[in-house]
């Protein structure tokens, strides 16, 4: 049990193992966006320093003159490598690159007990960095698993006469790391939260969030289409209107460039007053990350939320681009009438480039020339994408020279924002003010958490049209074309296959409801899971600390709650640990325990120092009588406690229940 | 001689020998981080300000979780220590230039496992580093229920009584983010004999033994009859054809025993002038007479020691080299 305690010792196999395992793990998740070289390299490195641990190779650092410039030579081929790739060797990308390369150098050279911690702590930060990248549930849970082999690899290092089994330790980093959970939670939501970052957050902080954009050309929707990442969430106060009032107004498009659609000139805040009737609806809506300053809404909002406003063409903005999920409430009216517009508006509504779109300016000038009403060519229009042979889809063919001519008198096919580009634009030469509006249509229900999902498949484009007596109107002509679009939502209107893995489960409805559930239920977990962990920031924390009346508590008075909390928890947790320990007794001590009792009652004591042989003989000298018996017992003791044998433990019990000494 | 420390708070139930445990006292554990967990704690930070900075919540998750890891291992650390039993017992003597050990028992009473406990003889003040330094510290494990024994090796570098020093028992189990210690002041000595040294041959028997000396080499005479062997007596005596036989174990006697007898002065040393050489040369005479059988007797300064022989005769006599001019001569 004694040995001898070296310095610094250096780690043993076993916990070079548990370190090595913890640093693959860590490494992993970065193979999805890190180039694969450096991954590869990294494992390389932590294989090679296995490979000599195990077979007792000579590591590159040590003595070995032919080696020992390998390392460094890598290191410096590895770093010009990553500053290559990323022309840079700080920044989130880059510097998480170099960590993971680090590691790999770092676990080379291990050979100290000092080595040994640096390398676990390189390993918690790694874990840290891929957190840029994702916050799920699932990237949670491989979390605590990462941390538990890096903090049993600590452990293995602290305990090196191997006292306990590998299990034992990494039960004990599980149940540290329970006990750290309590502290977790309470810093968790009490650690005063700041909404401005403290230094500037480097450049590529905010990068590749998919959605609309901030202009709308052929294409630029439909490769919306098969994506299934969330836009936004609802959650009604009321019940839901029917799917086909589901218009969530976002960037609303009047200037055209021939080529694509975008917004004209300056944002004016003065937006007319709504005409509306019936109780508004009031909502909530959580915003995935944009990195855009508009917001969605359902038509027609009210007012804008807070802090935001509303355009005069009613686009809701945000102060500042939303690059983190956000909570937004609001109150809009299905039923609204907006008709008040000034004449510059509308004569920017009718805005047309020079030259551009010939054949479709004809068409619209000869229904012009019929004299009609704007409503009746606005019928005729979507008359012909109706009755003549336009096509919905996904895939349509790309269009060479002027898009709205190829597309109207050319391929016929299109998606939601060919029929409302050229829908407008025919509008616009008709002498009808009109305006290009997109967003997402519908989404998807859940039931589990009970509220709308919208998923950047539901992206939609439509039109809005100026009418004398009735103000903008909102046309959707793709309904024309694919009314299911609207009525059934895009998941109806598209070919089965990028349904997903409904299909693995068959065709039936029983199967496809149980897919249904399933996927519902998960969004509902994750829904809370963002609302709650990943979104909990001052706002949520203001709104939680409310609860409990603390909403005005400044960090000060947040700080001294949160140590007075940490320190009761520390207390309880201590009580805990000290607990009196009451190990489970031996049985055969048990009943040897309450032979020697009985034995005590006639006056027959047995000394602490006296071994149940030695005590045997003493007894059986004073009493006579007793010494085959009293033998007899202290065998059976022996064979049940030394020799683990059951049966004798029978015959122990039974003897020891019939032992009745007299003097 | 024995003292019995409790680390902090006391399971106490009732001892079957309250003389032995009479001296409980609670001691206080100590504890600090490693150069590791201000590392570690320092890395915290520095996530923490990332955390913040990104406002990433899964940061801030891992952050507090950690930190929570932190406080825990420091609760985990401590808990190792607390409520062991700790009692010194008096250590064998040994010679100067030896290493003395002291044994020390560990009662675990009803306390959980504990794990890589040190002692450390020596205190220096070693929290800062990551690991203790190499010094002659043992390492023991004690389970629950368990008592364990540990020997805490001291240099024994001169004759006398060494004292045990203040103990230092301390754990950086399991993470060893925290080094937590606690002082021990066992009561604990050893008798340091000195160095058996010199190389002044064994003076000449007293006079009235002489005539004994002539027949044989070893003092060692005619063959007279067995008795009982008594702890002490020389193994050369033992009659092992007897034991053979698995008989008692008995001695064989001769007529010249209590008659050779070596009387050593302070005269027959007279010739090295420093007292611990002296000492040594009595020293090495004292286990030489006993090793080839002699009755001797000391007569130094202060220690008038009959003639005898046998271990006991041996160790007193040494004891009484042990304590030559110095205070303690009546402790040992």
């Amino acid at each position: 049990m004694q040995e001898k305690f070296k310095d610094n010792q250096p780690p043993g196999t076993e916990a070079l193992c548990w370190l090595c395992g913890g640093l693959v793990l860590c490494i992993l998740p970065h193979i999805q966006h890190m180039p694969l070289w450096i991954v590869t390299a990294a494992m390389a490195l932590i294989l090679w320093r296995l490979g000599g641990e195990f077979r007792h190779r000579p590591l590159p650092v040590r003595r070995l003159p032919s080696l020992r410039h390998v390392p460094a030579l890598i290191a410096v081929a590895g770093f010009t490598g990553v500053f290559s790739h990323y022309h840079t060797l700080v920044g989130r990308e880059a510097g998480t690159a170099m960590l993971v390369l680090l590691a790999g150098f770092k676990i080379l050279e291990t050979r100290s007990g000092r080595d040994f911690y640096v390398s676990v702590f390189l390993g918690y930060f790694i874990i840290v960095t891929n957190f840029f990248y994702t916050q799920s549930i699932a990237t949670a849970l491989y979390m605590i698993v990462t941390v538990a082999a890096l903090t049993t690899a600590l452990i293995t290092h602290n305990d090196p006469g191997q006292s306990c089994t590998p299990v034992e330790r990494f039960r004990l980093a599980g149940s540290m790391l329970i006990q750290a959970v309590p502290v977790l939670l309470v810093l968790f939501l009490l650690f005063p939260r700041i909404s401005d970052p403290l230094w500037g957050l480097p450049r590529d902080a905010h990068s590749g969030h998919m959605g609309i954009s901030n202009r709308m050309e052929p294409g630029s929707i439909s490769q919306l289409s098969q994506s299934g990442e969330v836009a936004f969430r609802v959650e009604f106060k009321g019940p839901l209107p029917e799917r086909t009032k589901l218009y969530w107004r976002g960037p609303v498009f009047g200037y055209d460039d021939g080529r694509s659609w975008s917004r004209v000139g300056a944002n004016n805040p003065e937006a007319a007053p709504l005409t509306a009737s019936g109780a508004p609806l009031h909502y909530t809506i959580t915003l995935e990350p944009t990195n855009q300053r508009w917001l969605f809404a359902l038509e027609m909002p009210e007012q804008p939320p807070e802090p935001g406003y509303i355009s005069y063409d009613y686009q809701l903005y945000a102060r500042e681009p939303v690059q983190e999920r956000i909570r937004y409430e609001l109150a809009s009216h299905i039923d609204y009438q907006l008709d008040a517009s000034s004449p510059a508006e509308l004569q920017r509504a009718l805005q047309l480039p020079l030259g551009a779109h010939p054949q479709a300016k004809h068409l619209a000038r000869t229904w012009r020339e019929t004299g009609a009403e704007p409503a009746a060519i606005i019928q005729r229009a979507l008359l012909m994408f109706n009755k003549e042979n336009f096509y919905y889809t996904l895939t349509p063919p790309l269009l060479a020279g002027d898009n709205v001519d190829e597309f109207l008198f050319g391929t016929r096919q299109g998606f939601c924002e060919h029929y409302a580009g050229a829908f407008v634009v025919l509008m616009r030469a008709a002498g009808i003010p009109a305006r290009v509006i997109t967003g997402y249509q519908g989404g998807e229900f859940n039931p589990v958490g009970n509220y709308l999902i919208v998923y950047q498949r539901d992206a939609h484009a439509w039109a809005e049209v100026w009418l004398d007596q009735r103000g903008w109107v909102r046309v959707d002509p793709t309904s024309a074309v694919a009314p299911e679009r609207v009525q059934e939502g895009i998941r109806d209107a598209l070919p089965e296959t990028i349904r997903g893995i409904a299909l693995v489960f068959g065709g039936d409805r029983l199967s496809r409801d149980l897919w249904q559930n399933l996927r519902h239920t998960w969004d509902a977990a994750n829904n809370q899971w963002n609302q709650w962990v990943i979104s909990y920031g001052p706002q949520r924390q203001t709104l939680f600390l409310e609860k409990f009346g603390l909403g005005d508590a400044d960090f000060r008075i947040l700080t001294l709650i949160l140590a007075g909390i940490v320190g009761v928890l520390m207390i309880a947790l201590t009580f805990w640990l000290m607990r009196a320990y009451t190990p489970v007794r031996d049985p055969a001590r048990l009943l040897y325990d309450r032979f020697c009792r009985k034995l005590a009652r006639i006056g027959m004591h047995r000394l602490p120092s006296e071994g149940p042989v030695d005590f045997a003989r003493r007894a059986g000298k004073r009493y006579k009588k007793l010494y085959e018996e009293i033998d007899k017992i202290t065998r059976l003791y022996i064979l049940a406690r030394y020799a683990s044998q059951n049966r004798q433990l029978a015959m122990l019990r039974q003897r020891v229940q019939k032992f009745k000494p007299r003097k | 001689m024995s003292t019995s420390f409790v680390l902090e708070r006391l399971p106490a139930p009732a001892r079957s020998d309250p003389a032995l445990f009479a001296n409980i006292k609670r001691q206080r554990v100590y504890i600090l981080p490693t150069r590791a967990g201000i590392i570690f704690s320092i890395l915290l930070l520095a996530m923490l300000l990332g955390a913040m900075n990104y406002n990433n919540s899964m940061a801030y998750i891992l952050v507090f979780l950690l930190g929570g890891l932190f406080l825990v291992c420091m609760l985990h650390t401590h808990r190792n220590l607390t409520g062991l039993i700790i009692t010194g017992s008096r250590p064998q003597p040994v010679f100067a230039g030896e290493t003395a050990l002291f044994p020390v028992s560990i009662d675990n009473g009803h306390g959980p496992a504990r794990t890589v406990i040190r002692f450390d003889c020596q205190p220096r003040s070693n929290w800062l580093k990551i690991s203790a330094p190499a010094s002659n510290a043992v390492m023991i494990d004690v389970r629950p229920n368990q008592k364990q024994q540990v020997r805490i090796p001291v240099p024994a570098e001169r004759r006398g009584l060494l004292p045990l020093e203040r103990v230092v028992i301390s754990s950086c189990f399991p993470l060893g983010l925290f080094y937590a210690w606690s002082y021990l002041q066992l009561e604990q000595h050893c008798v340091v004999y000195p160095k058996p040294a010199g190389s002044t041959r064994l003076p000449n028997p007293a006079p009235g033994s002489r005539q004994g000396q002539e027949g044989t080499h070893n003092g060692a005479n005619d063959f007279i009859g067995f008795r009982h062997y008594h702890p002490g007596d020389s193994i050369r005596n033992i009659a092992w054809k007897v034991l053979a036989r698995e008989q008692p174990l008995l001695v064989k006697r001769f007529s010249g025993d209590g008659s050779h007898t070596l009387l050593l002065t302070w005269d027959d040393v007279g010739h090295l002038h420093d007292v611990e050489a002296r000492l040594s040369q009595f020293c090495r005479w004292i286990l030489l007479a006993e090793q080839q059988g002699w009755n001797y007797a000391l007569a130094i300064p202060g220690a008038h020691i009959e003639p005898g022989r046998g271990w006991p005769h041996r160790d007193t006599c040494l004891k009484a080299l042990a304590g030559f001019g110095g205070g303690h001569a009546g402790k040992i």
